[in-house]
């Protein structure tokens, strides 16, 4: 008897399509990486975090050897990346023309095991708890997943209600059911032949980004702009040995459901179970549950004490090396890479010494603000790191957009010194980073004059007193917002410049220094 | 009665006819593009004379049981019941209230099973027995108690089953022909574009992928496809919006495009008998067209007169027309296009995709890729002065980058033109694209910037 089920059991895991040629694995696979979200990730919540890397999209494109006799048959690609987006699959490389192409997902499960096995015979097992003798009973299936029926020579009866051993045997798994989603295509090969194919797909769950670490000089005027690119894989596929690029730059995308498989669980249903007394009610039967989800990957460089696995894989000496795509900017990785499922791995690609930049302390000023809150009378700058990306200023490199964190240098140790995302800078492009908020410096502004000049227009004079307490000479940018119904400045100490839509003024103080910033602007009331 | 003969007979009781109609069973389905699928069944049926019931189990789990149509030769249809009272072990129960059931315990100590029958008295919260002339709850002491059932009643069902009864002038064998409607099958277009850039041109291929969610295979079935908008009910609560084509079409076709129409729609047969099996996504080729002509595009634009704190980045479009001329020369349904370009190691990369609608042979499209690395325009409001008590001055400077190592020409747009908007100055001759609308094609060299000024007047 135990022989029997043995067997059965080995029967339904047999596959069950005859005409079908299986392709096990890739023998090569190379993938492209794709940049998607908004911001870099460290900016995100762990559950935006594990949405970001999930939307990141891949192209993956497999190298594959088929022996194919001559016929029809139907060329099954097993091994496919998880999260695959079937609508953009090709294969090429086929003997004679494809019929058609199918992506099948209903996957092997409890449930679709009995959904699909309804009016078949099978057997229901019992075991016997203090003898072990197992009794065996044929059975129709009446009913299932959801709430489990069979007929049996005795009569109906539910499966799994009456608190006692039982099993379902089936002889065979039902057809069209597999482990995993699958990727087929229809083929007719007219002679039979050995054929290399190539199958490229897009597939989600894996992202990347540029992280960045400006290390700054003590001169305060230079900086080494080091760049890594952070692959994420948040999928359960890896990547092995795979020659892997990045294309930096944003793509426009629709929306697309991947059909990651559909299982389904059973549902016992059983009718209303309690007793007359009080106590601990008899043991419910198990609900079978949908597995839990994977943990939520925690990707980027930043990632403190995480559980996962980072591998840094380049040396300095190791860069990726930059070209073109359309107008992208595609990155090839010096060397082929192994890409494990759930892990976050990188490797550099930038490394600048000497950049140029400026550092400068920013005050924003609104012409809306009457700054007279007592408790809110002094402005913290901004501490801005200018760059402008350019050959001169030691960089003019395409910067992939991500995430930028600064390390100073104090007493020969390194300090953190804040971080940024980073948009998508190309070269000639300026870049503002701001880093933090100044210790030393500070800015108390005042409205000193606000005056009707017609009747519906209005005089704002300004005073800022600007500090210094460092012990060194500081930049101070003072912004003005000319946001306002025909802005216009109309008394000030110097020309004022136009930086970023901002009126902008530059106010350099000496170590120690204060000074008294005035101006006037008048807007529509 | 042997056992194997009982079992043969409980497998009648669930399918009383399916075995009749396996064979010879035609099956044709026509899919649209809004989850709506028309499916003809046509097979031969053993009747008998007179009134009878038919049972049809095989149909799509998510039919819609009001748009059914059976017809025969000489059977006059009395009724179509769709029954979707479901059995479940809980309702099995509570339908055998005042009923005999069978109870099996077994003895934990010894494995002994004592059968005993039972009236079950009610099924709240728990089951209440009468067993002999004790009342029990079942399972109260939580020993192992099957109940067995004697049957199921008629009106329970394993899956929501359409019964159509009918009445025959003679007994023997018809061809019918049964036709509904269901969700759960849909079709939309996958394009994969090539484009050359080197070349002006690109290589488009069409994909017809059609899904099938609605819980049934179709076997071998004549498949074919419907190109158009169709109108459903029940949608939107009756709210329905205007419709609109895809704004990737920037102009509208008057060629008339290929193959089968039906009405105004499209019609697409596939070559072959296909098998669309549940939870199933298929595609089949059905356009291929090599050296279409196709360019690229740099567009900025900005609605309002303001300024930008970052370069933004221009919007990178490919433009393509489907007319014969151009090499296309075919309709093309809505769908998702997606463009691939050759890497410098010569290598197909997708560089991004998007919508198109409905598409009339003739037309032209313009599919916005992404947004160009190197290419980027930055707005300044360089002053706003009053003209008059409705009127304003917008004095405005455009900075247009390009780290390409090659000249582009940016689009740009300038939105935000009110009532008697005019242009007072400029540094480059502009074109009135509509009352509220400037634009400029802006060549900016290779490796530079180019700067745009103007000035406007407008009312509000």
């Amino acid at each position: 008897m135990r022989a029997l089920i043995g067997a059965l059991a080995l029967a339904a895991a047999l596959p069950s399509h005859a005409a079908t040629i299986a392709s096990p694995a890739p023998d090569k696979v190379a993938i492209t990486l794709y940049r998607d979200g908004d911001g870099p990730f460290q900016s995100l919540e762990p559950w935006q975090r594990a949405q970001a890397a999930q939307k990141g999209l891949i192209l993956v494109s497999e190298t594959r050897t088929v022996d194919l006799p001559a016929g029809r048959h139907v060329i099954r690609f097993d091994g496919v990346a998880e999260g695959l987006i079937p609508q953009s699959a090709a294969v090429e490389g086929l003997p004679g023309k494809a019929i058609e192409r199918n992506y099948d997902y209903a996957l092997l499960s409890p449930g679709t095991l009995i959904e699909r096995s309804l009016g078949q015979p099978i057997k229901v097992v019992r075991t016997n708890r203090r003898s072990g003798r197992q009794q065996t009973v044929d059975a129709t299936l009446l009913q299932g997943p959801d709430g489990l029926m069979v007929r049996t020579a005795d009569g109906v009866e539910a499966l799994g209600c009456s608190g006692g051993p039982e099993r379902l045997v089936l002889a065979r798994a039902p057809d069209g059911l597999t482990d995993k989603p699958s990727l087929s295509t229809v083929v007719d090969v007219p002679s039979t032949m050995r054929a290399k194919l190539t199958v490229s797909y897009l597939a989600l769950g894996v992202n990347w980004q540029a992280d960045y670490v400006a290390a700054i000089h003590p001169d305060g005027k230079h900086l080494d702009l080091t760049g890594w690119l952070t692959l994420v894989n948040s999928g359960g596929s890896r990547f092995e040995d795979a020659p892997t690029q990045a294309v930096a730059g944003k793509l426009s995308r629709q929306y697309v459901r991947v059909d990651r498989g559909q299982a389904k669980p059973i549902v016992r249903a059983c009718w209303p179970m309690d007793t007359t007394h009080v106590g601990k009610p008899p043991p419910r039967p198990q609900m079978a549950y949908a597995p839990a989800p994977p943990p939520l990957p925690i990707p980027a460089v930043m990632a403190r004490a995480g559980a996962e696995e980072i591998v840094v894989t380049a040396q300095r000496a190791k860069l990726a090396t930059q070209s073109n795509l359309g107008d992208y900017k595609l990155y090839t990785l010096p060397e082929p890479v192994t890409l494990n499922a759930r892990q976050t791995k990188q490797v550099a690609f930038l490394d600048q010494k000497n950049v140029v930049f400026q550092r400068l302390y920013a005050v924003e000023m609104d012409s809306y603000n009457d700054y007279d809150d007592e408790d809110e009378a002094l402005i913290v700058p901004d501490v801005v790191l200018r760059l402008e990306n350019k050959t001169a200023n030691g960089l003019g490199k395409p910067l992939p957009s991500g995430a930028l964190s600064a390390i100073e240098t104090a007493n020969g140790r390194p300090a953190f010194a804040g971080e940024q995302a980073v948009r998508d800078v190309a070269v000639g492009e300026p870049l503002d980073l701001v880093i933090g908020g100044a210790m030393d410096v500070r800015a108390r502004p005042r409205l000193i004059e606000d005056r009707a000049v017609a009747k519906d227009r209005v005089r704002r004079a300004y005073e800022v007193d600007l500090s210094n307490a460092k012990t060194v000479p500081v930049t101070i940018e003072l912004r003005q917002n000319p946001d306002a119904p025909r802005f216009k400045v109309v008394s000030e100490p110097a020309r004022h410049e136009l930086r970023n839509g901002k009126v902008a003024w530059r106010v350099t103080l000496a170590p120690g220094e204060s000074r008294t910033f005035r101006y006037a602007i008048e807007r529509g009331d | 009665m042997n056992r194997r003969a009982l079992l043969a007979t409980a497998g009648l009781l669930l399918a009383p006819l399916s075995a009749a109609w396996a064979q010879d069973r035609e099956v044709s389905v026509t899919i649209y593009n809004s989850d709506l699928a028309l499916v003809e069944d046509a097979r031969p049926l053993d009747l008998k004379a007179g009134r009878q019931k038919l049972e049809f189990k095989d149909v799509s789990a998510a039919i819609r049981p009001e748009t059914v149509s059976l017809s025969a030769p000489g059977v006059t249809i009395l009724e179509q019941n769709f029954d979707y009272d479901l059995l479940t072990p809980d309702k099995l129960m509570e339908k055998a209230v005042g009923q005999q059931v069978k109870i099996v315990r077994t003895n934990p100590g010894d494995g002994k099973e004592t059968t005993e029958v039972a009236t079950v008295l009610a099924a709240n919260e728990g089951v209440v027995l009468k067993i002999g002339d004790r009342i029990e709850v079942l399972r109260d002491d939580g020993v192992p108690t099957r109940v067995i059932f004697d049957k199921v009643p008629e009106t329970l069902r394993a899956r929501p089953t359409l019964s159509v009864s009918v009445e025959a002038a003679s007994a023997g064998q018809r061809q019918a022909k049964l036709s509904y409607l269901t969700s759960g099958l849909s079709w939309k277009a996958d394009y994969v574009a090539l484009f050359d850039e080197a070349k002006n041109a690109l290589d488009l291929q069409g994909w017809i992928t059609l899904s099938n969610t609605s819980g049934t295979p179709f076997e071998n079935a004549k498949t074919q496809l419907v190109a158009g908008d169709v109108n459903q009910l029940n949608q939107n609560n009756g709210y329905r919006p205007p419709r609109r084509a895809s704004p990737a079409m920037v102009s509208a076709g008057t060629e008339s495009g290929t193959g089968e129409r039906v009405a105004d729609y499209y019609v697409y047969p596939l070559p072959e008998r296909t098998t669309i099996a549940s939870n199933q996504n298929k595609q089949v080729g059905f356009l291929s067209a090599q050296g279409v002509a196709a360019k690229k595009v740099y567009e900025a634009r900005q609605d309002w007169f303001q300024s930008q704190a970052e370069p933004e980045k221009a919007v990178v479009a490919i433009q393509f027309s489907n007319a014969r001329l151009a090499g296309l020369g075919s309709q093309l349904p809505a769908g998702t296009l997606r463009v691939y370009m050759r890497d410098a190691a010569g290598d197909p990369k997708f560089v991004g995709e998007n919508a198109i609608g409905h598409t009339p042979a003739g037309s032209e499209l313009s599919i916005k890729t992404g947004e160009a690395f190197d290419v980027s325009s930055q707005a300044t409001l360089v002053a706003e002065t009053k003209v008059s008590k409705t009127r304003s001055r917008y004095e405005m400077r455009y900075l247009l980058r390009n780290a390409k190592d090659q000249p582009v020409t940016v689009e740009l747009r300038q939105g935000g033109l009110w009532r008697d908007g005019e242009v007072k100055a400029e540094s480059l001759k502009s074109r009135r694209i509509d009352a509220r609308t400037l634009g400029w094609s802006v060549p900016v060299p290779a490796n530079g910037e180019t700067v745009l000024t103007f000035t406007v007047e407008t009312g509000w």
